[in-house]
C-alpha cells in the first residue's frame, strides 16, 4: 500500500498550534534538569542554582536564591553577568519555561542562541512594544546605530514583578541546501505569554541585536541572557521535533447497527457485522453508515522512534475508547487522554466508537503525540464544514456581568458567572459558594460554545491569561480550629444573587440563617488587580463565622498585610477588618453605657489539609456590620 | 436602515418577476398570500448589532414590550403597536444564561427564567435599566446545552410553573434531578415537582377555562408534535425523567422499569398502564409543524377575527402558526388544529398578546434551522377584520363530526359526503426518535346534514376509532360565493366518543367500518425511485454523487455538476435530527415540488412527501435520522439547473441545492 504523507509542513503547525492554544499536551516535554548545572554552560559565575527565589521583589530589584534545587538563577546586578546556554541544540524546538523578573528586570530567551524573545518587567504598561515582555526583539545595524525589525507582542500579557511566569514557544530553525545557502528563515510559529499567543507566524532573518552569534546555522543552543540583572529560570521543558510523524497503514472497519450505550455492550466476536471494510485512512464516517450503532476500527501505526505516546480520544453522539496492542489506553468518558509506551515501529491501534445521538455526521477524534513528534490527529475525514465565528463579548466601555458555565480544575462550575471591566481585569466567581474561580487580564470573554449554533458546550471562555484559583466556599462556620474547610457551601447557604451598582459592579448576596454576606471586587484603577470587600450583617447561627480570604498550595507573608500566594502566583494585600460601633445600652437611670468594639480580626495562615488557607475569624455572637478588604493583584 | 430598504428593493424585485412570468411565482407564497389577506405579518426592523434569538416576550402596559434573548439580554421594544413600526430598543438587563421566558412579578419588576434559575429582574434606582437580579430558585442542570428551563408561568395561588427539558449528549437525558418535569416554583423559593415525562415543553399555559396545557417537540419516546392536558402526577411518555420519581415530593408513581421500548400506538400502551397521560391533540409531523412551540389563547373577544377562546400554538422549524379548538367530552380534553398561518421569517418561538388584539411573534432558528431563514426575527401578526372562509371549529359527535364554519356554506356543496374525506391514523410510543404515521385508514363519511343558517355540517362517519387522529379534509366545501375553505384540512384527536343521538344507524355505519377496513391499502411504489441499480446499464454509474444533510436544513453540498445522459447513483445520508429526503426536480421547478409535497397531508409521509408530478425527475425516501438511501437514474439530456430539493414539509424553502447538467 503506498503511503502519502498526511501533512505538509504548515499542516503540522496548526496542528501543533492548535493544541498548544488547548494547553493540555498528550505526553510530558523533555524536561532540562535544573538540579545542577551539568545540563547547562556559561562563562560566568553569577548564575546559580537553588530551589525557590524570594525577596520584595514587587517593589525592589532584590531577588534572593533560596537553598535547593530546580531553579536556576541570576542574581548579579545589570552588566555584571554573563549569559547562559543549553548544552544540547536545536533545529525545530518546542519550548516551555517558567521565569521570574523583579521590579524593572530584564532578560530574554535566544533561540538557537540567535533568535530573542524579549523578557522584561512590562506590568501594566499599556502599548508594549518590541523590548517588552514577548517581543520579537529588533535586530541592529551597528554601522549605522539603528535597529530594525523587531515585533511587539500583540498584547501585554506580563504579570506583576516576582510572580512566576510562563514562556511557551514553537520554533521553526532556518533551512539550508546542500550547499549551506539558506533556503527558509527562522521563524517563531507561536509565543504565548502566560498562556496568551503575543506572536503567530514571525519571521526573523538573522540574529537579534544581543546574540551570541552572528551567523545563522541549523543549529545551536539555546541562551538565556545574564548581563542585564535578575532573573529566574525553572520548569525548563523542550522537544526537538525533528523525528518526522506517526504513518498509518490500512484500517480495518465494521459497522455493527443497534443501540449500545457504551463500546463493551456489544460483543463483536458474537456477531457478524452489517458492513466491513478497509480504508487507506481512519475515517469515523468510512462504513457511510450513520444510524446508532457500534463502529469498530482497527488501523496499523507506525511510529518512528522508540518512547512514550499519548492519545486523546474524543466523540461526537456517544464514547469512544482507543486500545493499543489490545492494551487499554483512553476512553471519552474515564480519561480522554491516556499514556502507552511503544517500540519503534508498526502497532495495531482499535478504536471502538458508539454512536448514539444524531445530530452530525458520525465523528470521533483521536490524536497522539510522542518523542520527537508534535502533536498529531490520525483521524482523517469529513472536517465540519464552517469553522464558527468567534463570538466575543467585550468589556472595554461598560462593565460585564454574565451567566454561562465555566471551566475550572477540570470540571464545569455551572453556577459561575463572569465580570469583565473596562480597566481590563475580570474574574469567574463562583455563586454557589462565593468561591473566586478565576482571575485575568485582557480581553474579556470568547462566548462562541455558548453562543454559536446550539451552544453545544455552554462554555464561556476567558480572553486572556487566567489564574485558576483554588475554589473553596468563601465563607465557614467552623466548630473548630482543625475543622478542614468545606468543599461544598453550607446546605443552609441561600443565594440571593447580585446587585449592580452605579459603576455596574456586582454585589454578591447569599444568606447563611441570620447572616446576610455582602461581597464585591472593585477594580483598581490601575489595572493592577481588585480591592474585594467582604461584609458580613448579623449573628451567625451557631459558631464564630470565618471568611476564607484565599486557599492555595502555599501562602508567604512577604511583608507587613502582603502575601504571596500559590507558588508566586499572585499577591495578597491585607487592608483590614472593620466592626461597626455596637449600640450604646440604655442604662436603668437612663444613662447610655458605651460598649467597647471587639478587637479588629487580623488574618492568620492555617495549614490545613495539604494547603495553606489565609482565614480571617470574627468573634461569635456580633450582630454588628463586619467588613473586611484585601487587594488582590497580579 | 440599509437592511429595510434592502428587503424592500427585493420585494419590488420579487414582484417585477412575477408580473413578468407569472409561472415563476413561488408557489410556497401562494398561501402565504391568501392568508395575508386575513392575518398580515409586520416583520419589525432590529437593529444590527442586537441579536434578538427571542426566548421570551411580555406586553407591557403602556404598549411596550419587554424581550428576552438566548444571549441573555432583556430588551424594552417601543412602538410595536405603531402602524408603520419603526421600534426603539432599550436594553433593560443582560448577562443571563439563556433567558427563555417572562413575567410580570406582581410586586414590580419581572420574574426570568434562565437555564440555572429562576430569577426576579428589578429596578432599584428608576432608570428602566435592571440592578438587581435575585435568585428566586435554583434549578439544577448537569452541563447539557439541552437542559433549557421554560416559563415561568403564574398558577391562580401566585405560584409559578417552570419546565425543564431533558438533556442531550450523556449517558441518561436526566442525570441531575427533575430534568423532564413541570415544576412549581413559590415566591419564597420552595420548588416542588408537578409531572414527569416531558420531553421538550417549550411552552405552557393554563387557559381561561382553568386547565394547564403544554407543548411537546417529536423525539425520543415522543411520536409527533402534541398538546397535553397537565395535572398533577401525570407521566407524558419520556422515559428519562422517571429517574427522579421516587424522590421525595414525586407525585407520580411510574417508574424508569414500567418503560419499555413498547413499539405500540400511545394509547394502547396506556390502557395497561395507568398514569401514562395521552395527549389531548397531536400535532401531526411535518404537516403542522415540526418543533411546536408557544401557545396562546385567543381572549381578544373577537378582535384577533372568528376564533374567539381557540388556541394557537407556533412551531419553530416550519415558522408556522397553528390553531386549536379544544372541548371536553367524558370529561377527557381534546380537540382539532387546523394550520392558521405560515410565512414568518424564523422559527417561531414565543407568541404574545397585544393590547389590541394584535399578536407579537419572536422567533429564532438557533442551530436548528427553519422554514424561515433568518436567524431570529421579531413580528406582529394584525387581524385585517376580513373573516376567512374557514373551518371555524369542530365538535365530536356520537358518530361523526359537526364541522362550524366561519361563513355560510352552499348547502348543496356541504351536504355532499363527497366533498369531504375523513382518515383516522395513529403515533407508535417508542424509543426511537419520532413515528411513522401508523394504523391509517379510512373513515368514509355516509351522510352530511347542513345546518339550517348553513355555518355547520354535521358529518355521520364510520369506522371513527377512539384515540386515533382524524384527518377531515373538506375540500369539496365552498362559501356562498363559490369559494374553497383557506385552509381545508383539519386534524381531530378523538380520544372519547360522546354519547348521544346518531344520524345514521349504527347498523350501517358498522358496514361502511367494514367495508373501509377490507379496503386494501397497497404499498406506494415510485418509478423515480430505482433502488437497484438499472440492468441495462451493463456497468456501474459513471458518476457516485454522496450528498449529507447537515443540521440547519441544509445538504452539505448545493452544486453538483454532472454530464448529459451520465449513469448516476445518488447516496443521501441523513446525520440530522429531523425526516429528510432529495428529490430532483427540472430547473425554476424545485419550489413548485415543495409547495405540492407541503399539500399532501398524512398522506404525504407514505409518499415519501413526493407529489405525483411530472416535475419530479427522481427522488429518495424520506430517510429517517441516521438513515441512508441509494438511488441510479440517468441524467437528464438537456443541459441547465436542475434544482434538488427537500420536500419534507417545510424544507424546500431553504433546503435546496443544483444539479448542474453539463
Amino acid at each position: 500500500m503506498i503511503r502519502h504523507p498526511f501533512f505538509t509542513w504548515w499542516a503540522a503547525i496548526l496542528v501543533v498550534t492548535a493544541t498548544l492554544a488547548a494547553q493540555d499536551r498528550l505526553v510530558p516535554l523533555n524536561a532540562l534538569s535544573l538540579e545542577s548545572t551539568n545540563e547547562l554552560e556559561t562563562t560566568g559565575k553569577n548564575w546559580a542554582i537553588g530551589g525557590g527565589v524570594t525577596g520584595p521583589m514587587r517593589t525592589t530589584t532584590t531577588m534572593v536564591l533560596q537553598p535547593g534545587r530546580g531553579v536556576i538563577a541570576n542574581t548579579a546586578p545589570a552588566g555584571s553577568g554573563a549569559n547562559l546556554f543549553t548544552q544540547f541544540e536545536h533545529g525545530d524546538l518546542e519550548l516551555e519555561l517558567e521565569f521570574i523578573l523583579p521590579k524593572g528586570g530584564n532578560s530574554g530567551v535566544y533561540l538557537q542562541g540567535r533568535y530573542e524573545v524579549q523578557l522584561f518587567d512590562s506590568w501594566l504598561k499599556a502599548a508594549p512594544t518590541f523590548s517588552d515582555l514577548g517581543g520579537i526583539y529588533q535586530r541592529w545595524v551597528p554601522s549605522e546605530n539603528r535597529g530594525f525589525e523587531g515585533v511587539a507582542p500583540r498584547v501585554n500579557a506580563a504579570r506583576a514583578p516576582g510572580l512566576w511566569q510562563k514562556l511557551q514557544i514553537i520554533f521553526q530553525a532556518p533551512r539550508f541546501d546542500a550547499q549551506g545557502v539558506k533556503t527558509t528563515n527562522a521563524r517563531f510559529v507561536r509565543v504565548a505569554v502566560n498562556g496568551v499567543a503575543v506572536q503567530e507566524n514571525v519571521e526573523v532573518t538573522g540574529s537579534t541585536r544581543a546574540a551570541a552569534f552572528t551567523d545563522e546555522v541549523a543549529y545551536g543552543p539555546v541562551m538565556l541572557q545574564g548581563d542585564h540583572g535578575p532573573v529566574a529560570f525553572r520548569h525548563f521543558r523542550y522537544k526537538r521535533t525533528e523525528a518526522g510523524e506517526v504513518n498509518l497503514g490500512g484500517t480495518d472497519y465494521a459497522w455493527y447497527p443497534g443501540s449500545f450505550i457504551d463500546v463493551d455492550d456489544l460483543d463483536v466476536s458474537t456477531v457478524e457485522p452489517l458492513v466491513a471494510g478497509q480504508s487507506d485512512i481512519l475515517d469515523p464516517a468510512a462504513s457511510g453508515e450513520s444510524g446508532q450503532g457500534l463502529f469498530l476500527a482497527t488501523t496499523e501505526i507506525k511510529v518512528p522512534v522508540a518512547g512514550q505516546y499519548g492519545l486523546r480520544v474524543s466523540a461526537d453522539g456517544g464514547p469512544a475508547q482507543v486500545r493499543v496492542d489490545g492494551e487499554y489506553v483512553a476512553h471519552v468518558w474515564r480519561g480522554a487522554v491516556g499514556l502507552v509506551t511503544l517500540t519503534a515501529g508498526s502497532h495495531q491501534l482499535e478504536t471502538r466508537y458508539i454512536r448514539r445521538w444524531g445530530g452530525g455526521p458520525p465523528n470521533f477524534t483521536v490524536e497522539i503525540e510522542g518523542p520527537e513528534l508534535a502533536p498529531q490527529r490520525l483521524t482523517r475525514g469529513r472536517e465540519r464544514a464552517e469553522s464558527p465565528p468567534t463570538i466575543v463579548l467585550d468589556a472595554e466601555t461598560a462593565t460585564r456581568v454574565q451567566r454561562g458555565f465555566v471551566r475550572h480544575a477540570g470540571i464545569m462550575q455551572l453556577a459561575a458567572v463572569s465580570v469583565g471591566t473596562p480597566v481590563g481585569v475580570h474574574y469567574a466567581y463562583d455563586l454557589a459558594g462565593g468561591g473566586l474561580l478565576k482571575l485575568w487580564r485582557g480581553d474579556f470573554l470568547d462566548m462562541t460554545k455558548m453562543w454559536h449554533h446550539r451552544g453545544e458546550d455552554q462554555i464561556s471562555v476567558p480572553r486572556g491569561s487566567a489564574i485558576e484559583l483554588m475554589a473553596a466556599p468563601m465563607l465557614s462556620l467552623l466548630p473548630s480550629e482543625t475543622t478542614p474547610w468545606p468543599t461544598q457551601a453550607d446546605p443552609a447557604l441561600r443565594r440571593w444573587g447580585y446587585e449592580r451598582g452605579a459603576d455596574g459592579q456586582p454585589e454578591f448576596i447569599s444568606q447563611l440563617g441570620p447572616m446576610v454576606i455582602r461581597d464585591r471586587l472593585i477594580p483598581q484603577a490601575t489595572g493592577a488587580g481588585f480591592t474585594r470587600e467582604i461584609r458580613l450583617d448579623g449573628q451567625s447561627m451557631n459558631h464564630d463565622p470565618r471568611v476564607l480570604l484565599v486557599a492555595a498550595s502555599r501562602i508567604e507573608r512577604e511583608a507587613d498585610g502582603l502575601y504571596v500566594v500559590g507558588d508566586r502566583e499572585f499577591y495578597l494585600e491585607w487592608l483590614g477588618a472593620t466592626i461597626a460601633a455596637p449600640v450604646p445600652v440604655t442604662r436603668p437611670d437612663g444613662t447610655l453605657e458605651k460598649v467597647e468594639p471587639p478587637p479588629r480580626p487580623e488574618p492568620v495562615i492555617r495549614h490545613e489539609s495539604g494547603r495553606d488557607e489565609l482565614i480571617v475569624r470574627f468573634p461569635f455572637g456580633l450582630k454588628e456590620e463586619k467588613t473586611l478588604r484585601y487587594n488582590l493583584t497580579w | 436602515m440599509t437592511r429595510f430598504i434592502l428587503s424592500f428593493l427585493a420585494i419590488g424585485l420579487v414582484t417585477a418577476v412575477a408580473a413578468e412570468a407569472p409561472q415563476f411565482t413561488a408557489p410556497a407564497s401562494a398561501i402565504t398570500q391568501r392568508e395575508s389577506e386575513y392575518y398580515r405579518i409586520v416583520n419589525f426592523e432590529v437593529p444590527d448589532d442586537i441579536v434578538l434569538e427571542v426566548g421570551g416576550i411580555l406586553a407591557v402596559p403602556g404598549r411596550r414590550l419587554l424581550v428576552c434573548t438566548r444571549r441573555g439580554e432583556v430588551w424594552w421594544v417601543d412602538g410595536a403597536y405603531e402602524e408603520d413600526p419603526h421600534p426603539r430598543f432599550t436594553k433593560f438587563a443582560d448577562g443571563l444564561h439563556e433567558s427563555l421566558g417572562i413575567a410580570a412579578h406582581p410586586e414590580g419588576g419581572y420574574y426570568i427564567a434562565q437555564r440555572g434559575e429562576v430569577t426576579w429582574l428589578q429596578d432599584t434606582d428608576g432608570d428602566d435599566v435592571a440592578d438587581k437580579y435575585e435568585t428566586v430558585v435554583t434549578i439544577p442542570v448537569s452541563g447539557s446545552y439541552h437542559e433549557y428551563a421554560f416559563g415561568p408561568k403564574f398558577t391562580p395561588e401566585g405560584n409559578l410553573w417552570v419546565s425543564l427539558n431533558v438533556a442531550f449528549n450523556s449517558p441518561t437525558q436526566a442525570p441531575v434531578p427533575w430534568r423532564g418535569w413541570m415544576m412549581e416554583v413559590t415566591p419564597e423559593g420552595a420548588m416542588t415537582p408537578i409531572a414527569a415525562g416531558l420531553r421538550s415543553p417549550t411552552s405552557f399555559l393554563r387557559t381561561s377555562q382553568g386547565a394547564w396545557f403544554f407543548s411537546e417537540n417529536q423525539g425520543e419516546w415522543v411520536g409527533s408534535g402534541r398538546l397535553s392536558h397537565i395535572e398533577k402526577g401525570d407521566f407524558f411518555g419520556h422515559q428519562a425523567s422517571l429517574a427522579w420519581s421516587g424522590l421525595p415530593g414525586s407525585p407520580v408513581s411510574l417508574r424508569m422499569s414500567d418503560i419499555k421500548d413498547f413499539q405500540k400506538p400511545m394509547h394502547e400502551v396506556a390502557q395497561t398502564l395507568p398514569g401514562l397521560k395521552l395527549p389531548a391533540v397531536w400535532l401531526p409531523h411535518g404537516v403542522l409543524g415540526i418543533s411546536s412551540s408557544d401557545i396562546v389563547e385567543d381572549l381578544t373577544d373577537g378582535g384577533f377575527g372568528p376564533f374567539a377562546g381557540q388556541l394557537l400554538v407556533g412551531d419553530q422549524g416550519q415558522s408556522r402558526i397553528t390553531r386549536v379548538n379544544l372541548e371536553k367530552v367524558n370529561g377527557v380534553w381534546q380537540g382539532a388544529a387546523y394550520s392558521f398561518r405560515v410565512g414568518f421569517a424564523s422559527g417561531i418561538i414565543r407568541m404574545e398578546w397585544g393590547e389590541g388584539g394584535q399578536l407579537f411573534v419572536g422567533s429564532t432558528n438557533r442551530g436548528w434551522g427553519s422554514t424561515g431563514a433568518k436567524p431570529y426575527a421579531l413580528a406582529r401578526l394584525d387581524w385585517t377584520k376580513k373573516v376567512p372562509f374557514e373551518m371555524k371549529s369542530i365538535n365530536a359527535e356520537p358518530d361523526g363530526f359537526t364541522v362550524h364554519f366561519t361563513q355560510p356554506v352552499d348547502r348543496q356543496q356541504a351536504a355532499d359526503p363527497d366533498s369531504y374525506r375523513v382518515v383516522g391514523f395513529t403515533y407508535d410510543y417508542h424509543e426511537a426518535y419520532g413515528s411513522p404515521v401508523v394504523q391509517q385508514m379510512a373513515a368514509p363519511v355516509a351522510k352530511v346534514v347542513v345546518a339550517a343558517d348553513g355555518l355547520s355540517a354535521r358529518l355521520a362517519v364510520a369506522n371513527l376509532r377512539p384515540h386515533f387522529v382524524h384527518e377531515i379534509k373538506a375540500s369539496g366545501v365552498t362559501d356562498a360565493a363559490g369559494q374553497t375553505l383557506l385552509h381545508d384540512t383539519a386534524y381531530y384527536t378523538l380520544n372519547e366518543i360522546p354519547a348521544g343521538e346518531r344520524i345514521v344507524s349504527a347498523e350501517k355505519m358498522m358496514h361502511l367500518a367494514h367495508q373501509a377496513a377490507a379496503m386494501k391499502v397497497t404499498a406506494f411504489e415510485s418509478s423515480k425511485r430505482n433502488l437497484k441499480q438499472p440492468a441495462e446499464w451493463g456497468n456501474d454509474a459513471e458518476i457516485v454523487i454522496q450528498l449529507r444533510t447537515e443540521a440547519g436544513l441544509k445538504f452539505d453540498r448545493t452544486l453538483v455538476k454532472v454530464r448529459a445522459g451520465q449513469k448516476l447513483q445518488v447516496t443521501l445520508t441523513n446525520p440530522d435530527e429531523m425526516l429528510h429526503n432529495w428529490v430532483l426536480a427540472y430547473p425554476g421547478k424545485g419550489q413548485a415540488v415543495g409547495q405540492l409535497a407541503l399539500e399532501m397531508g398524512i398522506d404525504g409521509m407514505e409518499r415519501n412527501y413526493v407529489p405525483d408530478s411530472d416535475d419530479v425527475i427522481a427522488h429518495t425516501a424520506i430517510l429517517q435520522p441516521d438513515t441512508t438511501e441509494t438511488i441510479y437514474f440517468t441524467a437528464p439530456l438537456e443541459p441547465g439547473d436542475y434544482e434538488f430539493i427537500c420536500s419534507f414539509p417545510g424544507h424546500a424553502a431553504v433546503m435546496t441545492g443544483i444539479l448542474r447538467v453539463e
